[in-house]
């Protein structure tokens, strides 16, 4: 990430954890975090925040304070919608999921426009945070842990594509799977609609669906992956393939047990973590449209 | 820094520039851990990443998978080829009643994908056999997490060379925590897992204590051979004090001596089904 000092770096964005409620599959949201800055050998509490985006992107709730965390300390936010309504938001009313931004501001970023992307650096590298999804009616749990780099910000790139792959979708009848979309930038002026170009691939390789869905900036979305199947009673394992250009979109694909409501949920691996080759994000790109173009056309 | 460090340090340089002088392209095998613990299968979900990324491939891989029980012993070693654009989700539980007599309930895997003959945008670098476990079970468990821990030996170069680029593989020991604070109420049941990725017996250790009170209620300690298994379960009785605030647990470790292995912490609440979080 290159140093751009005096650009400006917004201190709710020093760290934060972007993630999405599950509200229409009847979960609820609980988040984790640990200020592990103590493991630097120079830890410094940060001030937590909580702001919420609705479905069309809008803040319905603007950053809240919930405390500081000393370093080495953690904090559990056991209901999510649940603060979300005591805050003033209409979540049953909000025609779909919600985001929510959880901001970790060092208490040094605190009331400062001057701070650079490479002190952002330090505290992205500090870890993963958790979000917890719990079935309101049975109470299994299914939980994923990630970081939030900066990202869809044109002051530490230029090109924004995301290539998704997932291996783990599977469809029969005990568990549906699905794919969770974030859409998060860390400029609040972002304003870029992102579209994910989906397509499943059978075990054999074959295409068997394909669909696309549009995230507004500061939105999430969530896709039954049985949408987009062309013929609907397949069963076995599948590869969601999908590629987002213009926008980053966070992906997640989940599954999702029918009579438990236990949840599998994981981030899903950038292509430069398979191979070097993948880390240049134009070519990336050019492969990942050329191969959707050929599963529409029927080609391999 | 030793002979053996600097060395590695001299091929990783080499390496970064181009493998091809060793006549392949060289591979880091991934692992993981599998359970079939109350009912559970564990189903090994991978695919063919090369034709994916690269559409011109036409050919199938292969990925070499080998099982490993919670003692280190090799159970099965297997290879299986996947079509361009393919995938699998192997059964771990169909693979053991085929191929093993051994009873085993638990223990490690590694995946190692070999890319096809028409790979051939870029030969150099290395190709990271990154993968997913999904647990499931006909009780209603359901639950995933991706491979983090690399083998300790790279595939594809001379058997020296791959040991000495493994050796980037190492962590760094001494005291380690879960950065998930996990949340006491309807909490049944823990159970933290580390595997030992390193090529020689270590002492693992894993805690599991409270927070904020930062009392330790359960730890386990003990010599675990190359690859095997170390466990540490706790089903609290009541739950932990809280000092006015949340009480909760949090699994750690006074010396990650795995290689580079994060445990794996199962929880479960109530009467529902575990789920797995790594690290």
């Amino acid at each position: 990430m290159a140093g751009t000092r005096g650009a400006g770096w917004d201190p709710l964005f020093s760290r934060y954890f972007a993630f999405s409620t599950l509200s229409s599959l009847g979960y609820r949201t609980r988040v984790s975090l640990s200020n592990a800055s103590d493991g630097t050998g120079t830890g410094e509490p940060v001030r937590l925040r909580i702001s919420v985006h609705g479905p069309d992107g809008r803040r319905l709730l603007a950053a809240r304070e919930c405390g500081v965390l000393e370093p080495g300390r953690y904090w559990m936010l056991d209901d999510v919608e649940a603060f979300a309504a005591h805050e003033g938001v209409d979540v049953k009313g909000a025609g779909g999921e919600l985001l929510g931004l959880l901001h970790q501001t060092p208490l040094s970023h605190e009331n400062r426009s001057d701070i650079a992307t490479s002190d952002v650096s330090r505290w992205v590298g500090l870890g993963d945070d958790f979000v917890e999804y719990v079935d309101r009616e049975t109470g299994a749990t299914g939980g994923v842990f990630y970081q939030c780099p900066p990202l869809n910000d044109a002051r530490v790139g230029e090109v924004w594509v995301t290539v998704c792959q997932s291996p783990k979708v599977v469809f029969d009848d005990g568990c549906d799977p699905f794919v969770l979309l974030l859409h998060v930038s860390t400029d609040s002026s972002w304003r870029a609609t992102g579209t994910m170009d989906m397509t499943l691939f059978a075990a054999r390789g074959e295409p068997i669906g394909r669909g696309a869905v549009t995230v507004p900036a500061f939105s999430s979305r969530v896709v039954a992956l049985r949408t987009l199947l062309s013929a609907s009673g397949h069963r076995g394992n599948a590869t969601l393939i999908g590629i987002s250009t213009g926008a980053v979109l966070v992906p997640f694909t989940f599954v999702r047990d029918r009579h438990s409501g236990a949840v599998a949920i994981d981030h899903t691996m950038p292509p430069a973590n398979y191979h070097s080759a993948w880390a240049d994000k134009t070519r990336r790109q050019a492969w990942a449209v050329d191969l959707l173009q050929r599963a529409r056309e029927g080609r391999r | 820094m030793t002979v053996a460090t600097r060395l590695a340090r001299a091929v990783q340089r080499v390496s970064s520039r181009g493998l091809s002088w060793t006549g392949g392209t060289s591979r880091v095998p991934y692992l993981h851990y599998w359970t079939l613990r109350e009912g559970a299968d564990s189903l090994v979900c991978f695919h063919h990443v090369f034709s994916i990324l690269d559409p011109d491939v036409r050919r199938p891989c292969h990925a070499m998978l080998r099982v490993h029980d919670d003692f280190g012993r090799l159970l099965v070693a297997t290879s299986i080829e996947v079509e361009a654009r393919g995938s699998r989700m192997i059964s771990v539980r169909s693979l053991l009643d085929t191929a093993t007599r051994r009873a085993a309930l638990d223990g490690s895997l590694e995946l190692d994908l070999v890319p096809p003959e028409d790979f051939g945008v870029m030969p150099t670098g290395t190709v990271a056999t990154y993968f997913y476990m999904l647990y499931r079970s006909p009780s209603g468990m359901m639950t995933t997490v991706h491979s983090i821990d690399r083998g300790a030996v790279y595939r594809g170069v001379p058997a020296p060379v791959g040991r000495l680029l493994g050796l980037r593989t190492k962590a760094p020991l001494g005291f380690w925590r879960s950065k998930r604070a996990i949340w006491s109420e309807g909490l049944r049941e823990i159970r933290a897992v580390a595997i030992n990725h390193a090529g020689l017996t270590r002492r693992l250790h894993l805690g599991l204590r409270t927070v904020p009170e930062g009392r330790v209620v359960a730890e386990v300690a003990r010599s675990v051979p190359s690859r095997g298994v170390l466990a540490l379960e706790y089903r609290p009785e009541t739950p932990p004090p809280s000092n006015g605030e949340r009480p909760a647990y949090v699994v750690f470790s006074r010396a990650l001596t795995t290689a580079n292995g994060k445990p794996y912490v199962w929880v479960g609440y109530g009467t529902g089904p575990m789920s797995v979080h790594h690290g």
